[in-house]
This record gives C-alpha cells, structure tokens and sequence, in this order.
C-alpha cells in the first residue's frame, strides 16, 4: 500500500462529523460560523480564499458570555435585498404602477425592522477558557445567541457536569479567562501594531479615483476623445490598486478600513458601468439603431457623468480621510 | 476576578450573576446573559515535572539526566515525563512530532484551509463587474477550478457545486468572447 493511500485512508477515519450551531455571519468579504463535533466546539471564519479554524475543547470552556449591544451588521442577504427591492420598485413603477407604492412601503417597513432588531436584538458573544478569550462572530442576535446557548449548554454539561452549590459566590476567587488578561494586559491579536493606514498602493490607489473624478468632470465640459481614454486607464489602475490593496490587508501590512472602501469603489464603479451600458443599449433599442453597444459603454451620458466624477470624489475624499486617521 | 461585561470590560457584580434574567452591568447599562462551568473551578496544573534518573536507569535521549518513561512509537528513542508527547494513542517524541509528519494523516490540528472552490467562483464572477476584465480572469478561473479539483474543500463542507458552477461561468464567459471575436471578423470582412 502506497504512502498517499495511507495518508488518504487515515484522513478519511479521522474525518470529523460537525453538525452546525445556530448563528451564521454573512459579510461580503467576511463571514464566520460554529460547528460542534463530539467533543469539542469548532469556530469557522473565513475570508472568502481561506478559512481559519480555532477548535474549544467542552471540557475546557470556562464561561459564555453574551452581552445585549447595538450591532449595525450589514449581511449580504441585506445587502442583496437592498440593492435588489429599489430596481423591483423602478421595474414596477415603469410595468406595473399600481404595484410600486406597496414595494415602497415593503422596503420602509424592511428598513425599519433591521433598524429595530440592530438596536434592540444584537448582542456580542464571548467565550473563555483558561487560555484564551474569544469573540464568536457568528452569535450576534439574541435569538440565536439563545438557541446556540441552549446547544452549547447541553454540550458542556455532558462533559463537564453541572454545578450543585452556587456557583455566583466563588466565581471573585477565581480567575477566569488567561491571568495576564486579568491582570490588564492586552489580549493577543487585538492589537495589531504592524497594519498601517495607509501604504503606496492606497496612494495610487486613491490618487487614481480623483484623477478619474477630476477627467471625467472635464469630460462633462468638453469632448476630448484622449480624455475618455485616459479615464478608462485610470479605471484599470483602481481596479489593480484594488488587487493591491485587498493583499496587503490580508496579510496585515494595510488596515481593513482602507479593504472596505476599495469594495466600495468597485461596487460603485461596476454599478455605474452597468447603468450605463444598459442605458446606451435603452437609447439604442429606442432609436432603432441595431450592433453591440456595450462594446462603446464608458461614462459618456449627461447623467452618468456627473454621478461617476461626484462619487469617485467623494470615496477620494473618504479614502483620504482614513489615510491621515490616527493610527 | 469575576465575570466581565463585554461591552465595557467591567467585573459584573455578584449579585447580578446569581440573577435568573440576565445580569445588568451597572458601569455601561449593558444586560448579559453569562454562563458559567465547572471547568472554571478546576485546578490549575502545574508544570510537569521530570524524575532524575538512578544509576542504572533508562534515560531519556534529549535529558540524559532525566528517567525515561516510554519510547517513542516512531522512532523509538527513549523519552521522559518532560518530552513524551500523547497523541492518538502513542506516544511521541519531540522531533517526531514536530517533523510534521502527523499532519497529513489527521485533520485535528489543522487551523486553515485555502478554498480553491471559492476562490475560482470569485475569480469567475467578480469581475463580471467590470466585464472587459473577464478576458484574463475566465480562463484563471476555468484552471484553479480544474486544477485543484481534487484538494480537500473546508473542513465544514462538503459539496463541489462552486467549483463546478465557477468552471460553468468560466466556460460561458470564454465562449462569450469567442462568439464577439468570430461576429467582428465576420462583420469585417463583410
């Protein structure tokens, strides 16, 4: 028997069977989970290319705690739903105008219940053991929080026991967590000294949104055909600074604020891109003119170009802003 | 020490604790619910100390002054309290242990995946944003999907379908500028 079906045959033995608890994070970049196996708690995070494992032996955790805080967590099925509701809404007021008034008000009261359950239902979770203290992303309403509690609670009792005296009176004469996190000292991985605000590649990156704000805005003014091509090699740029930026900030050179906006700017640019396209195909369809359109789609149009120029300023601004932020 | 609020770090009171409906934190306003267990209360184990080894003795192969207490089930040197290493059943020495060869055969220690499945479905999907983009990345996609087809997903998953789905976009973006290319030499040499 070879050496790899051997390593292939032990692998598949010591396969673990997890079984999810409640609670999942969904963000655009990151997102986090817990699994429990049969003897121990397992905390999923991931960053879309990898994901990191921290394993919580039942028979190690000391304390869960979960506080009752204000989280304005923005998942992608919110973000799906906000981006999505407004276009349903344009559609049916052009198709269907009876139809538009009621998707109005279904994304108000939409609105107005995420506000609610963000403010009044989100929570933190911790967890402890001897030698370590860990945030559990994944636990951020109370609902879940009580669910995955109820779990997890079950879990530990069948390996750990359960307390027969009170258990609030000893708790002073014991240290929970690690001693130096007692003792004051900062936890391990909060503090990331090396993660800069800002590095060469949000410079250019930066540098290009304006310069593309700045010619698409003198584009609105005259028809310089150079002009136009220049903004779109601006374009490729920010989209390679981006790359740029996205690295760095995974491997902890450039801080996430910084990751976020670069999302931002692509979304934005990529919206802008496709709102056009579709126009020009619209205003061709229209006109009576046949070929494809998208091949020409730039932010030619009198209302894409003030948007394009105005937005990419104001993220330049906004990029700048936490480029010059403390560190 | 006791419990601390997670919003402002301050030891709950006990009074608060030993409450049935969440512990309210009287520094921030913050209510808690805290879950307190047995492992808590255990004693912490001291460092593991190694015997000193009579004349005579079996000795350990790292600490020639210390007894040893087993052999190592790899290479089979001699190892004492201080070096022997528990793991699956056996025991193992230092050097084994930390030469890594336990790794491939057990998925308990490991604490990070690359997802190649995801990271073709990016590379496939993302750049639909800026379509002219997909030129390059359609085919990078199309390879990372097919190249890395059989490395082991996540720990926690166990399905193929972004893998599969990123070599479908991938496909569909690639005969999308096939079809452009033929329909502009066709239009041009009309």
């Amino acid at each position: 028997m070879t050496a790899k079906m051997t390593a292939k045959m032990t692998a598949t033995e010591t396969r673990q069977a997890y079984r999810k608890l409640p609670g999942r994070r969904r963000g655009v970049v990151f997102s986090a989970s817990l699994w429990t196996a049969a003897d121990h708690l397992l905390s999923v995070k991931s960053t879309r290319f990898q994901e990191q494992y921290k394993r919580f032996y039942f028979r190690d955790i000391q304390a869960i705690v979960v506080t009752k805080v204000p989280r304005l967590a923005v998942s992608t099925p919110v973000l799906a739903a906000a981006a999505l509701l407004p276009i349903a809404a344009l559609i049916a007021r052009l198709r269907l105008p009876a139809a538009a008034g009621w998707l109005w008000l279904l994304m108000a009261a939409l609105a107005a219940g995420w506000i609610y359950i963000s403010i009044a239902q989100s929570c933190t979770c911790r967890l402890y053991t001897a030698v370590s203290r860990e945030d559990l992303p994944s636990i951020y309403r109370m609902w879940t929080a009580r669910k995955a509690l109820a779990e997890l609670e079950q879990r530990i009792a069948q390996v750990q026991g359960v307390f027969t005296e009170n258990w609030a009176e000893a708790v002073d004469r014991h240290t929970l967590g690690p001693a130096r996190l007692a003792s004051g000292q900062p936890a391990e991985g909060r503090t990331r000294g090396a993660a800069r605000s800002r590095t060469w590649v949000s410079d250019i990156f930066l540098a290009s949104l304006f310069a593309d704000a700045v010619a698409t805005m003198y584009l609105m003014r005259s028809q310089v055909s150079w002009l136009a091509d220049v903004s779109v090699a601006l374009t490729v740029v920010q989209v390679a600074s981006a790359v740029g930026i996205f690295v760095q900030t995974y491997r902890g050179i450039l801080r996430t604020a910084m990751q976020r906006l670069a999302i931002v700017a692509l979304l934005f640019i990529g919206g802008i891109t496709y709102a056009q396209m579709i126009a020009d195909t619209m205003t061709a369809a229209l006109a009576g003119r046949r070929g494809p359109m998208a091949m020409r789609a730039r932010a030619r149009s009198g209302i894409g170009r003030p948007i394009y120029s105005g937005g990419a300023a104001l993220l330049a601004i906004a990029g700048f802003v936490l480029s010059f932020k403390p560190e | 020490m006791s419990v601390p609020c997670n919003r402002c770090l301050r030891p709950l009171p006990k009074w608060e604790l030993a409450g049935q409906h969440g512990a309210l934190c009287p520094e921030c306003g913050a209510v808690s619910i805290v879950r307190v267990f047995p492992a808590l209360f255990y004693a912490p184990s001291g460092p593991v100390a190694a015997e000193a080894a009579a004349e005579g003795e079996a000795t350990c192969f790292d600490h020639p002054g210390k007894r040893a207490v087993a052999a190592c089930s790899r290479c089979g040197r001699f190892v004492c309290q201080l070096c022997s290493v528990e793991f699956k059943d056996a025991v193992w020495c230092p050097s084994c242990f930390t030469a890594g060869e336990y790794q491939a055969k057990t998925v308990e220690f490991e604490n990070s995946r690359t997802l190649y499945d995801s990271t073709a479905l990016i590379v496939a999907v993302a750049p639909l944003l800026l379509w002219p983009f997909t030129a390059i990345s359609a085919p990078i996609a199309l390879f990372v999907a097919l190249r890395y087809w059989n490395r082991p997903l996540s720990l926690v998953r166990r399905w193929r379908w972004r893998s599969v789905l990123a070599a479908l976009i991938a496909l569909c973006e690639i005969g999308g500028w096939m079809w452009g290319f033929v329909y502009l030499v066709l239009k041009a040499r009309r």
